[in-house]
């Protein structure tokens, strides 16, 4: 499933752009994530809870920046499995900035393919889930940025 | 592992065992949805706590101001009820279209409201009509309303260790008529695409309350105020009930399933809410032969 | 007469009060509890499989990998019809979602689901392709290494001269039909139980072919075919699902690694949606058509998906993937391109109605689009292109009993064709269809039974037709009261077992009533032939003189010289008396011209409806639907005639709302909630079935017939209705409303 999501922030370009680059920072701003650490260049390893209704997993895996053109485009990939249910989720996002009335335009396009016993749980609440996850973090984004103790 | 089932025989028993096991216990109502996540493995309890021997859940209760039912009883009692039938037809209608008879003999009104599945009948329903659910945990008893409780699918207002007792149905205005609409895009025997319940009050011919309530095509069932206050004073003429249609299909954000696009399911909503305004104007809708089945 | 009386089915009752003992009932001692490890990727190398941590878990008996067949003594890893490419347990490299990776043999059903977690599988996700039509193009992925283009089989059919017919026709049709992966959804599961002792290997199988499992089996342990006994347990279900081999080859290998024990294997609901599959068909019908409505040529090309392995496919593509997707008309020129091609999906194999769901459906859909064209009746149509008795189809057999027509017109009657009809204005439009079909059975094949007459007067019928609840013990039971002159009820019917009863090619294709009731036939008068040689000398005349009256025998002309069976028996100090019956038929197509036998009768049936549209939300009501077939004779009237409405339910699923519904190879409806079949409230207003017999008429079976034109006489009614041709199944109600508004 390809989930799209859009939204301004009120910082420039360049200041949204080094908080993207910044994986093991940003992830902190992804509801759910318990760990991230650098295992490489572009490399990163963490582990991920969600809830998806009575559902709990904890998704282990890694996540890599494939390209990126600053200060415009970044695209990266996430793996991760969670043995309790035996599934794995492969997901590929592809961020996008640019200039905006009073900030930054940030999309995101996220290809989230979910294996194993979860993906019978049925598409629409993963997909619900997915998007509430990604409207957290795009609000909690946003306030990072917008703060003014913001780094 | 299989969980261990425990039967207490009292609300007290039951609260205690759940707050005893914490979130290694589930509470056990109809099973309708709890066994099917146990046998796909998607949760595994140490305990289940099985509702069904629990005194202070059962039963319902008819008195001037509203209906009290307990929170395990079963949706074919409620289909099946004259009463309930009489005086609540659209939670009638909603539990009789639910799955089978199989299903609904089964499946509980507590349970169907604590697993907020989106794609559920009785929950559209009840929000049209207010309903109120009481609920105990282990900080005592308290209400909520039915437009607080839905977070989310399969997410709820309930805290950790709370159950819903029982649901109380405010008795809808005089002179109010009713109906809930199921549209279904599979079988006969399938969850809703769209589900629409229609609550009305008129005097001479005026409205004088509607209440529209929208789901399944959602992450929650829904009601929009605004859009139904353009009936309020009015008769319900088809200008009315299209722009009422029209307001709720702007304004629901609709979801992509196996039963219908998010598009698709915007002009069903469309459709279907004014079908049910249509429905509601005319007359109830009637209890068909099948009624039973 | 036992023959044309609706008696009940034999098993209903233990049916309907849960009392039959299925595979899932058998206890044996020492059963041990099997669990599959399966891919969650449809496409992957295996880089590491390491069992060792489930091997700790307390209660793991054994743990099968692909490893395992590289012992000495092992039995072979690859098994398959034609093309032997599907691996017991994968090695290597997986290939679409659900494909074992290894299987767990355990004390306890928890401690295997336990092992089936801990086992340790790393995997190096590959490009995979899932449509087949997109698997032929030159970049797709490439499923096997041994099949570029991943089309493992192309056969062909060559019928007349195909430019000219074009060339004559005043008008040519193109159309593109598809039909997608489709669940059998049989009440019971695949299931089975393996236990080796001393060498000899018993298997009791929930299948429809037990004596293709034997072979396979003992082809696989390099035994020779006695070594292995296959029992058959009354089954809940199979529509093709379980014909052929399934988990036998996985069961087998898990006994045999176990030892002595016996394993019983039973499939969960979601792992049916992964064992198989109907094809994922797309198919191109070009038609070439005179003003008059003459067909003058017709091309189709038909690109079967076959999913990862191509299991039973191949056979198919040799007659039945040819043949049935031309349509039961007199075309001139008929060329048929049938393509086999891998994809990243389950298996796919036979389904109820085979091939033909998926050619009716275009080739039907296609007629009324070309009548619409030719603003010609679609009845009339049909009326001036369908095969009449004598005329060759294009396989080049001649059609010596054919009832198209009949069918068809008697399906129409119901929905007062030549009625005027109001097609109603507002928000629901009504409209009419009709379609017909042809359909081939097996081409060769074999059936054979066991009379045995007992001196107490009780007769067995020893056969390897498979019961599953569509009655067919029954209506044989009949078959061989009928033929014997022995009373029904005291007809017992014994088997399958392969040590048992004598060889039975399969219970599919609508064959057993037909083929092994003639087999029936033929035991039955060896065992008259064989009763009055015995009597003969007892009534002191010569055989020839002697007529069978009742169960007795008796000197023509001289009915007080009579002498009963059982005394025939007594008197010669015989146990039993036994016959065997064979019934065989001889067949085949070329596979480079499709030209030959492609069937030893033809089905034939035909269905008309009237439906309802809303167009405000495309939903679909079926108001009235007939199905008729071609009985030839029928036996046992109450069953075929359920026989004939089970068609109807079962084809109103495939029509209106199955489809295993996969999200890059992973299925996301593998559940009975998600993937919806029919229910008693889907049928249509009025169902009326129509069974056609003739006097001098063979047995038909009726297990198909009318399911097939149940789809496209739903889409024709759908396009009489509101104008929308829907070409793409299931028809779901947003596929009509999304034609209707032009979204």
């Amino acid at each position: 499933m390809v989930i799209r999501e859009a939204f301004t922030v009120r910082a420039s370009v360049e200041r949204v752009w080094a908080f993207l680059e910044d994986v093991p920072r940003l992830a902190t701003y992804v509801p759910g994530v318990e760990a991230v650490e650098e295992t490489g260049p572009d490399r990163y390893r963490g582990r991920l809870a969600v809830r998806i209704g009575p559902i709990s997993a904890r998704f282990e895996g890694v996540v890599r920046i494939i390209r990126r053109e600053p200060p415009a485009r970044l695209e990266a990939e996430m793996e991760g499995q969670d043995g309790a249910s035996a599934s794995w989720v492969k997901a590929s996002f592809l961020g996008t900035l640019e200039p905006a009335a009073g900030g930054t335009r940030l999309a995101c396009e996220i290809d989230l393919t979910l294996r194993g016993r979860l993906a019978q749980f049925g598409s629409a609440i993963l997909e619900a889930t997915a998007r509430r996850m990604i409207h957290a973090f795009a609000q909690r984004l946003q306030e990072a940025l917008e703060s003014p103790h913001a780094p | 592992m299989r969980p261990e089932v425990l039967h207490p025989a009292t609300l007290s028993d039951a609260l205690a065992a759940l707050a005893a096991y914490g979130e290694e216990a589930r509470p056990l109502a109809g099973g309708t949805a709890l066994v099917l996540l146990l046998h796909h493995r998607l949760i595994a309890p140490r305990v289940l706590v099985c509702l069904e021997e629990v005194r202070e859940l059962r039963g319902l209760q008819f008195a001037e101001e509203g209906i009290q039912i307990g929170a395990m009883v079963r949706l074919q009692e409620l289909a099946r009820s004259p009463q309930i039938r009489e005086r609540l037809p659209a939670l009638a209608l909603a539990c009789q279209e639910v799955g089978n008879i199989r299903i609904r003999n089964q499946a509980t009104l507590g349970g169907n409201l604590a697993e907020a599945d989106y794609a559920s009948d009785p929950p559209i329903a009840l929000m049209a009509l207010e309903a109120i659910l009481e609920v105990h945990g282990p900080n005592g008893p308290r209400e909520i309303p039915i437009a607080e409780f839905f977070r989310g699918p399969y997410t709820t207002a309930l805290e950790p260790g709370e159950l819903i007792t029982a649901v109380r149905i405010p008795l809808p205005p005089p002179g109010s008529r009713m109906t809930y609409l199921k549209f279904r895009t599979r079988s006969a025997e399938d969850r809703p695409c769209v589900g629409v319940a229609a609550v009305v009050a008129f005097e001479d011919g005026i409205c004088r309350e509607l209440r529209i309530a929208v789901g399944a095509a959602c992450e929650t069932p829904q009601r929009r105020p605004e859009v139904e206050r353009l009936a309020v004073g009015r008769p319900l003429t088809e200008a009315v009930i299209q722009a009422i249609a029209q307001g709720y299909a702007d304004q629901i954000e609709t979801l992509n399933d196996l039963r219908g696009s998010a598009a698709y399911r915007k002009r069903m909503i469309e459709v279907h809410v004014r079908r049910a305004l249509e429905e509601v104007r005319d007359g109830h809708r009637s209890f068909g032969a099948d009624a039973g089945c | 007469m036992a023959i044309g009386r609706s008696v009940p089915m034999r098993d209903a009752e233990a049916r309907v009060r849960g009392t039959v003992a299925y595979l899932a009932d058998l206890r044996l001692p020492g059963m041990l509890t099997a669990k599959v490890v399966r891919s969650p990727f449809p496409h992957a190398r295996i880089r590491r499989l390491d069992p060792r941590p489930a091997l700790r878990i307390p209660g793991v008996v054994a743990i099968l990998t692909a490893e395992d067949f590289n012992r000495p003594g092992a039995p072979r890893l690859f098994y398959g019809v034609d093309r032997k490419d599907q691996p017991v347990v994968a090695r290597d490299r997986v290939r679409y979602v659900g494909e074992p990776v290894a299987a767990i043999v355990a004390e306890t059903a928890e401690a295997a689901e336990e092992a089936a977690q801990a086992i340790e599988v790393e995997y190096e996700e590959l490009p995979a392709v899932f449509d087949p039509l997109a698997a032929t193009k030159p970049e797709a992925p490439q499923v096997h290494e041994d099949c570029p283009g991943n089309v493992f089989l192309h056969t062909r059919l060559r019928h007349g001269d195909l430019e000219a017919g074009f060339a004559a026709a005043d008008l040519i049709v193109e159309e593109t039909y598809t039909t997608p992966p489709a669940c059998h959804v049989a009440l019971e599961p695949h299931g089975v139980i393996a236990q080796w002792a001393d060498g000899r290997l018993t298997v009791w199988s929930a299948t429809q072919a037990p004596f293709v499992v034997q072979e396979t089996l003992a082809e696989l342990f390099g035994l020779p075919r006695e070594a292995v006994r296959v029992i058959v347990p009354p089954l809940g279900g199979g529509y093709g699902g379980k014909g052929y081999v399934r988990l036998e080859p996985l069961a087998a290998a898990l006994a045999w690694k176990v030892g002595g024990r016996p394993v019983r294997l039973i499939l969960e609901r979601s792992e049916e949606f992964v064992t198989l599959t109907r094809h994922a068909a797309c198919i191109r019908i070009r038609t070439g058509v005179r003003r008059d409505g003459t067909l003058t040529a017709r091309q189709v090309e038909v690109y079967w998906g076959a999913g990862a392995y191509a299991d039973i496919t191949p056979r198919l593509l040799r007659g039945a993937g040819l043949v049935r997707v031309v349509g039961p008309y007199r075309i001139p020129a008929v060329h048929v391109d049938a393509y086999g091609v891998y994809t990243n999906l389950p298996p796919a194999g036979p389904f109820r109605g085979t091939m033909s769901f998926e050619g009716a459906w275009a080739y039907e859909s296609h007629m009324d689009t070309i009548a619409h064209e030719l603003g010609m009746d679609p009845l009339e149509l049909r009326r001036r292109n369908l095969l009449r008795p004598g005329d060759r189809f294009c396989t080049g057999e001649v059609i010596e009993e054919a009832f198209f027509l009949e069918c068809l017109e008697a399906a129409v009657r119901c929905v007062g064709w030549d009625q005027p009809y109001e097609k109603g204005e507002g928000g629901r439009r009504r409209g009419r269809g009709l379609a017909v079909m042809m359909k081939s059975t097996l081409p060769r094949s074999r059936s054979e039974c066991r009379l045995v007459l007992w001196a107490d007067g009780v007769l067995e019928l020893h056969t390897g037709t498979v019961e599953m609840g569509q009655g067919a013990h029954t209506a044989l039971a009949q078959i061989a009261a009928a033929e014997t002159g022995i009373p029904l009820e005291r007809v017992q019917v014994i088997g399958p077992d392969t040590d048992r009863v004598p060889y039975d090619a399969t219970t599919s294709a609508s064959r057993s009533t037909s083929m092994m009731g003639t087999a029936i036939r033929e035991a039955a008068l060896r065992l008259k032939e064989e009763m009055r040689r015995r009597a003969a000398p007892l009534l002191e005349a010569d055989p020839e003189e002697l007529i069978l009256q009742g169960t007795g025998v008796m000197v023509r002309g001289r009915p007080e010289v009579w002498i009963a069976w059982e005394d025939v028996l007594r008197r010669h100090g015989l146990e039993a008396l036994e016959a065997h019956g064979v019934f065989e038929t001889q067949g085949g197509l070329d596979p480079e011209t499709g030209q030959g036998i492609a069937s030893p009768h033809w089905h034939q049936g035909a269905g008309a409806c009237e439906v309802e549209v809303d167009i405000e939300t495309g939903k679909v009501r079926i108001l009235r639907y007939c199905a008729a077939a071609y009985a030839g004779r029928v036996i046992n009237p109450a069953l075929a005639t359920l026989q004939n409405e089970g068609n109807v339910v079962f084809g109103l699923g495939q029509a209106l709302m199955e489809q295993i519904l996969f999200d890059q190879g992973q299925p996301v409806n593998a559940n009975m909630s998600d993937y919806q079949i029919p229910s008693l409230r889907d049928l249509p207003e009025v169902l009326e079935s129509v069974l056609l017999e003739s006097p001098e008429g063979s047995i038909h079976g009726l297990g198909e017939m009318t399911l097939p034109p149940v789809a496209p006489a739903i889409a024709n009614a759908i396009f009489d209705a509101v104008g929308v041709r829907i070409r793409d199944l299931p028809i779901t109600p947003e596929k009509i409303w999304r034609a209707l508004h032009g979204e």
